[in-house]
């Protein structure tokens, strides 16, 4: 999805060079390929308990990896929503 | 010594990745000055309002408060909440419509606030204050610069990296501010003002992203709303009794709510920048709006932190022995002496040797500002600890690079256009503007650079800001509520106000303070309750005669027309937008979120 989303934007730029390009799709962006990331690394070292002393013995990793990938895809929805609009509007 | 792994990297190098990414993907678009000042005045106003609550919360703010925190406890909330929200209102409702529909020839709006100054009064207004408002920018990049960084190399997260590259420990924080200030330069070279905006939206999710967990850790840690409340009374409120900061109620909320939070929320351009990138005055209004709602929350995610680091038991040399298949091992855990004399997760300053500092009363010096960074140290494993140092990272870059954007601007139209080159060309303001951002980051390291030597410097960004943005927050009132301020008015309200500041900090010192930067370098005549008591005196005195000078001055001169001031004062531009002010959304949105950050006050009194 994240991938999909940046070759879209790249082609747009690439057209007609514009400001008007919805700012929460690179925040969707980001926020999903972090959360991914840290809720796989939160997957993989959950039985370490050494890790998860720090937080408390909580898979702190995991829960808030899922948190943001949860609040990436949210935005990347609402961003090809708002550029879609946005398009329209121009033409 | 915590140590970054892979997994750390991974998280701090795919956000610099996506802040040089904006940079780029916006290079295309900037085709002329306005695109790269101005952000093409295209921004919707929610992203300004994103935008203008992220570049007030850069490095200095961000520990500030962390440090507030741990210092005076649960009461700065209410002077954070006070020195900013009534202010932002104020912004959204009064003087937003003023900045943004102001125009200087048909078609052309103001793109600055020194350009208002020029034509609301006169163009030595406008070129006294482009240059003090460049100096000043440009001297606070610096510093918060040097602030994250020396923070930064006390965490020694960094150490093994400059270990690998046999750097002296000097050439590593040199390193630590040399990496964000190019990276920040990246993009606002590239992008301009849009770049610097769409990243200031990124670091305010990654701010949160970043400090949340430490903040619901930390709760659960120390158990909750008790905890929290003991960890309160261990702070300066339980020492000195009353309010901590030494401050009446009175002072509280005429120097906090009136003067501190109008003069950064309704004055700096820094912040105002963003808000006047809006598509269209409607969302120019809405940015501030936005921007307070949120702000309501912020003083959750900052200071708790740090108030938080003092309830949490104090880290002391600990010798564990335990069996293992018959062998005994001796776990010994060193704490340095400095980080013991502290108090909780707060350390004490360390001299050379590595000994804690002693105050005047015998009691250890405390490093506040290392509250709020060491409690992503406590808290956070392995994976989350890359995520909150990029939060670190985004509040110093958001900050430097409002800065920069500010200053950019204000050279290129209020000094390079007004007075070097009038008859200037598009594309050469456009230049302009690129290398006052290459010449500003320099001077800005400069100025880290001369931090590094002399630590002092640190304290001198309150004394900078009373002196330039108080008597411009008078100055800025005056303009847009009364039409009869006049230029000479104006002038010689902004040399007063200053030279008042100047002097009123160099007659004080705080108690406990030496002589010099902190106060007191012409005569000590009396003795604010703290830091914070002398810069809230100071600003507001230099608002105070600022303001009565202006007046004063203004009423011996003679008026301007009223003809010429047409769309530069509130009645006048509120005359052309339609219904009376009180009936309109945005002042009961306003209201709205007035009594909401009162009631989250009144739970934490």
């Amino acid at each position: 999805m994240a991938k999909k989303a940046k070759t879209d934007l790249a082609v747009k730029s690439a057209v007609s060079p514009t400001i008007e390009v919805d700012a929460r799709i690179a925040v969707g962006m980001f926020f999903t390929l972090t959360g991914t990331i840290l809720a796989a690394f939160g997957l993989s070292t959950r039985d370490q308990m050494n890790v998860y002393a720090k937080s408390l013995g909580i898979d702190a990793n995991l829960w808030w990896g899922l948190a943001l990938l949860v609040f990436g895809i949210l935005m990347l929805a609402f961003g090809r929503r708002g550029q879609i609009k946005m398009d329209k509007a121009g033409k | 010594m915590p140590i970054l792994a892979s997994a750390d990297w991974l998280i701090l190098l795919i956000y610099c990745f996506f802040v040089l990414s904006a940079g780029v993907s916006l290079a295309p678009a900037i085709t002329g000055s306005k695109d790269y000042l101005q952000a093409g005045r295209k921004l919707p106003g929610w992203l300004c309002g994103l935008a203008f609550i992220s570049a007030g919360m850069g490095s200095l703010e961000v520990l500030g408060m962390g440090a507030a925190g741990a210092k005076y406890g649960l009461a700065s909330m209410g002077f954070f909440a006070l020195g900013s929200i009534p202010a932002m209102l104020f912004a959204a409702l009064v003087l937003m419509p003023v900045f943004y529909g102001a125009v200087s020839a048909p078609g052309a709006p103001v793109r600055s606030i020194p350009e208002y100054l020029g034509l609301r009064f006169d163009q030595k207004t406008r070129a006294l204050n482009a240059v003090l408002f460049t100096a000043m920018a440009l001297f606070s990049a610096g510093i918060s610069l040097y602030a994250m960084a020396r923070i930064v190399a006390e965490l020694h997260v960094f150490d093994t990296v400059a270990d690998r590259l046999s750097l002296p420990p000097a050439g590593a924080l040199l390193l630590a501010m040399a990496l964000p200030a190019v990276l920040v330069l990246a993009y606002v070279l590239l992008g301009g003002l849009a770049a610097a905006m769409y990243n200031q939206l990124l670091q305010f999710f990654v701010l949160v992203a970043g400090l949340l967990p430490i903040v619901l850790l930390g709760l659960k840690r120390v158990g909750g709303w008790s905890g929290l409340k003991a960890a309160d009374s261990l702070t300066g409120a339980a020492h000195t009794g009353g309010h901590s900061m030494g401050i009446g109620m009175v002072g509280l909320v005429l120097g906090a709510g009136l003067v501190l939070g109008g003069s950064t929320w309704c004055t700096d351009f820094r912040l105002l920048q963003t808000a006047m990138a809006a598509k269209n005055a409607a969302a120019a209004r809405r940015a501030p709006l936005v921007a307070a709602t949120l702000r309501i929350f912020v003083p959750l995610l900052l200071v708790l932190p740090g108030l938080l680091a003092v309830g949490l038991p104090t880290p002391h040399t600990t010798i564990v022995i335990h069996n293992e298949n018959g062998a005994i091992y001796h776990e010994i855990t060193v704490v340095p002496p400095a980080i013991e004399a502290g108090q909780g997760m707060v350390p004490a300053k360390a001299d050379a040797a590595g000994q804690p500092v002693k105050g005047a009363d015998g009691k250890p010096v405390l490093d506040y500002a290392m509250a709020m960074p060491n409690m992503l140290l406590q808290f956070l494993p392995t994976g989350l600890l890359g995520l909150g140092l990029a939060a670190l990272l985004a509040c110093l870059m958001s900050g430097v690079a409002a800065s920069l954007t500010a200053s950019n601007t204000v050279f290129a139209c209020d000094i390079y256009q007004a007075f070097l080159k009038k008859d200037a060309s598009d594309k050469q303001i456009l230049k302009a503007g690129r290398w006052a951002t290459l010449g500003g980051i320099l001077l800005a390291f400069g100025a880290a650079c001369a931090a590094m030597r002399s630590n002092d410097l640190l304290d001198a960004v309150v004394l900078v800001f009373a002196v330039v943005n108080a008597p411009l927050f008078a100055t800025l009132l005056l303009g847009a509520l009364c039409k009869r301020a006049t230029g000479h008015g104006a002038f010689a309200g902004l040399i007063a106000g200053m030279a008042a500041a100047l002097l009123h900090h160099g007659l004080a010192l705080p108690r406990g303070e030496q002589p010099g930067i902190h106060g007191g370098w012409i005569k000590v005549l009396h003795h604010p309750a703290s830091d914070m008591a002398l810069g809230l005196g100071t600003a507001a005195l230099a608002f105070v005669v600022s303001l009565l000078v202006t007046a004063a001055v203004s009423v011996c001169t003679a008026p301007r027309p009223e003809g010429e001031l047409t769309g530069l004062t509130f009645r006048s531009a509120a005359e052309s937008a339609s219904g009376a002010w009180w009936k309109r959304p945005e002042t009961v949105a306003a209201a709205i979120i007035l009594l909401a950050a009162i009631a989250v006050n009144l739970v934490f009194l």
